[in-house]
């Protein structure tokens, strides 16, 4: 078994993904984003940031959804091991430009 | 008798459902022709499209094409019409007697939340599996059998307008009607988001078959650059410039076609109508205001197409990808960009392209500053006062002054709008109630009769809305501008055509007989109850060094604000149409003085002042209109027209008295 830690989705880079473990808090808002499937156990992947770092693109389910880190960094996601695609460009610091 | 037999059925009710982006509004056109009506639910502003089918039978059927949902949990008012249809408990729309779920082939697993839901009301229900072609090319094998046997309901593979597959859908949509047995309703609204994909991954486990996954080349090279961090941004400036060059340059030439048109109409008008008050409010009234409306036609109609294109295309969502972190800063969302972007032409379709944000209070937000974006009917004011007092001269040698003040308004015009909505964003409208999540949907050819549909579409609402107000508004303007009449006056003036004609002939009696008629309309408009009106607001306007002339023109802005400019050229005696009223309105404008103090009326910092007076000012029926419809309330329509208002007195008292300080006149 691959080590496997649990990070916000916010922080992962282009390429980087995992399985998402759940929410970090309970929120009514965030059931919009469980009906379009972020439910814990589903495989996501960070495919690109927006120019300016913010929102992000991911793959998830077989379609491309953006959602800002703000949003992103209440879901929960064990990290696998595929690395950051190319040079891990595009998103900007890795503590997600957090303001 | 058959005849009664067909009164004693009603026409049956087919309804359309799916997920945003599935093609849900093809598969409608395909299946009604593009013959629809367009129109809204009762109370609410979302957009009902209705048409109509003929089954094999000769049956004929109406169909709805309902807004896209995510899930049948309403959030948004979009997913309440959708909900109150499906359960039945929407005014006006019957319980259908088929639901159509269109779901993406592409991208079955989200789809089935959504049409799992469906299914469970117990409906008669088809799935729509479209865009089977893409998921082919991608790699998906959809077993349709056992998706039929797991999910108890009839699916039938399209290919979005495609005749074959569409064609096979009538016949079972027919099939399907004539089934008398309802399935039992198990829906259960409260089970979790993570119970339900759990059933719908059961179901993809052993109906969906992932050959080899590929992405789609093409998109995702077009995405590469079209949201690359340096190329994104380019791009989009690119497609914005061209689109603002359309519809601020190429719109010119059918612009001055219609005006043209109106003007010969009006002639032709004059000549059929016997004289007096009739043939005047034909004329000035009725021909005048439509046409006011009706010239803007090009430059919605262009904007609308552009618009439908991004959205059938899929490039919509990557511009809103690329802007919302700029539009985060003012505390909007990326989706506020197109309405503020419509603005510019006209406040009416802004403000009503902010239905696609589903969150409230970003919504509201961007209603509030929609109508300070600088609309199309601002520009010929700029132009007016900028060609008659600002000198043609270059800064730093390159651009010229006159060009920098125009840039200089629209600056202005966004600047105060993001500022705004800042503000509102941190004040009245804190917080947020959903997260702002959307899909970005692989690139498609856009389909040109879906685009060309849309275009009309819109069109049409916008010539509705701000059309019948408009027509009624010119009506009024027109009584007031025209009464009340003075017959003594009325008489001299009659008395000196008469002269004028028994001693006069040929071309300097034309003359005469001209000056004559300036001579009324300018004594006219100021003994008007418009010109009353004018009066009674110039205490308020005097400390921006407005007179009461322009108090008129302000007054007559509230039909449409380039009537300011027609205004004017009354109420200071010019003659000529078109582009040789202009001129001479400049000419006037330079040397009209204020007979009170003998100085100059319109000094370069009065007309400064005018112009940033009416970059903030609220001065449009259709807009306060518009506010009221899609905010819902008085309040936030009373409340908008009365910041923008504080902010164009401020701004122009601030401009006068601060540049009186300074030493300029």
């Amino acid at each position: 078994m691959p080590e496997m830690k649990a990070v916000t989705l916010d922080t992962l880079l282009p390429g980087e993904g995992g399985f998402i473990r759940g929410y970090s808090e309970a929120k009514e808002l965030h059931h919009r984003l469980k009906e379009l499937g972020l439910v814990g156990g589903t495989m996501v992947r960070v495919r690109r940031c927006a120019p300016l770092g913010d929102p992000m693109e991911l793959s998830i389910r077989g379609y491309h959804l953006s959602i800002r880190k703000e949003d992103a960094r209440h879901i929960l996601v064990l990290k696998d091991e595929q690395g950051p695609c190319g040079r891990g460009r595009g998103c900007g610091r890795r503590d997600g430009g957090r303001s | 008798m058959p005849n009664r037999e067909r009164q004693s059925t009603k026409i049956r009710e087919i309804v359309l459902v799916g997920n945003p982006n599935t093609g849900k509004t093809t598969i409608f056109n395909a299946l009604t022709g593009l013959r629809h009506t367009t129109g809204n639910y009762p109370g609410v502003t979302v957009e009902r499209r209705a048409g109509s089918m003929k089954l094999a039978n000769g049956e004929r059927v109406s169909v709805i094409d309902l807004p896209g949902t995510y899930s049948l949990l309403p959030r948004s008012p979009d997913e309440q019409v959708v909900h109150s249809v499906l359960f039945g408990t929407q005014r006006g729309t019957p319980l259908p007697d088929l639901v159509l779920v269109v779901l993406s082939a592409n991208n079955l697993e989200r789809n089935l939340y959504l049409a799992t839901q469906v299914a469970e009301l117990g409906l008669r229900t088809v799935f729509v599996v479209n865009m089977w072609d893409i998921a082919k090319e991608t790699g998906i094998e959809i077993d349709l059998e056992k998706l039929e046997a797991m999910t108890g309901i009839r699916c039938i593979p399209t290919v979005g307008m495609k005749k074959e597959p569409i064609r096979k859908l009538k016949r079972v949509i027919a099939e399907e009607l004539g089934r008398g047995q309802l399935r039992e309703k198990t829906f259960n609204p409260g089970l979790a988001p993570e119970i339900r994909y759990r059933l719908v991954e059961n179901i993809t486990a052993s109906a969906v078959k992932t050959v080899a996954r590929k992405s789609l080349s093409v998109s995702e090279s077009l995405d590469r650059i079209l949201t690359h961090r340096v190329w994104g941004l380019v791009a989009f400036i690119g497609v914005m410039a061209f689109v603002f060059q359309s519809i601020f340059v190429w719109a010119q030439a059918p612009m001055k076609w219609i005006s043209l048109g109106i003007e010969k109409l009006a002639v032709l008008a004059k000549e059929v109508l016997p004289g007096g008050a009739l043939e005047s409010l034909v004329v000035e009234g009725v021909i005048a205001g439509v046409g006011n409306v009706v010239v803007f036609l090009p430059q919605i109609m262009l904007l609308f197409f552009f618009i439908a294109l991004f959205e059938d295309t899929g490039y919509m969502a990557r511009a809103v990808f690329v802007l919302d972190r700029i539009m985060k800063m003012v505390g909007l969302n990326g989706k506020a960009f197109l309405p503020l972007l419509s603005s510019f032409a006209c406040t009416v379709p802004g403000v009503l392209a902010t239905r696609t944000i589903e969150d409230r209070n970003d919504r509201l937000a961007t209603i509030l500053v929609a109508p300070l974006m600088s609309c199309s009917a601002r520009l010929p004011i700029y132009t007016l006062f900028t060609a008659a007092f600002i000198p043609p001269g270059t800064c730093f040698g390159l651009l010229s002054a006159q060009g920098i003040t125009l840039l200089a308004m629209y600056l202005l015009s966004i600047g105060a709008g993001l500022g705004m909505a800042a503000v509102f964003r941190k004040t009245l409208l804190k917080g947020n109630r959903m997260p702002f999540v959307f899909e970005l949907p692989p690139y498609r050819m856009p389909h040109l009769g879906n685009v060309f549909s849309v275009m009309w579409d819109r069109s049409k609402e916008f010539l509705v809305r701000a059309g019948s107000i408009i027509f009624l508004l010119s009506i009024v303007l027109w009584f007031c501008v025209n009464y009340p009449k003075d017959p003594a006056a009325e008489a001299r003036f009659a008395a000196e055509r008469a002269r004028a004609e028994s001693v006069m002939s040929g071309a300097e009696l034309e003359e005469r007989l001209g000056e004559i008629e300036r001579d009324q309309k300018e004594l006219q408009i100021k003994s008007s109850y418009a010109g009353a009106l004018g009066k009674m607001i110039e205490p308020a306007i005097r400390p921006l060094g407005f007179n009461w002339e322009i108090g008129i023109g302000i007054i007559a802005s509230f039909a449409a604000r380039e009537l300011l400019i027609s205004t004017l050229a009354i109420v200071h005696h010019v003659q000529g149409e078109g582009e040789g009223m202009t001129a001479g309105l400049i000419r006037a404008l330079q040397s009209t003085r204020d007979p009170e103090t003998g100085r100059e009326l319109y000094t370069p910092l009065v007309a400064v002042g005018l112009m940033v007076f009416y970059v903030f000012a609220c001065q449009c029926f259709s807009t306060y209109a518009v506010l009221r419809k899609e905010t819902g309330s008085w309040g936030w329509t009373f409340f908008t027209i009365g910041y923008m208002t504080a902010l164009a007195w401020g701004a122009a008292f601030a401009i006068y008295r601060g540049g009186r300080l300074l030493g300029f006149q």
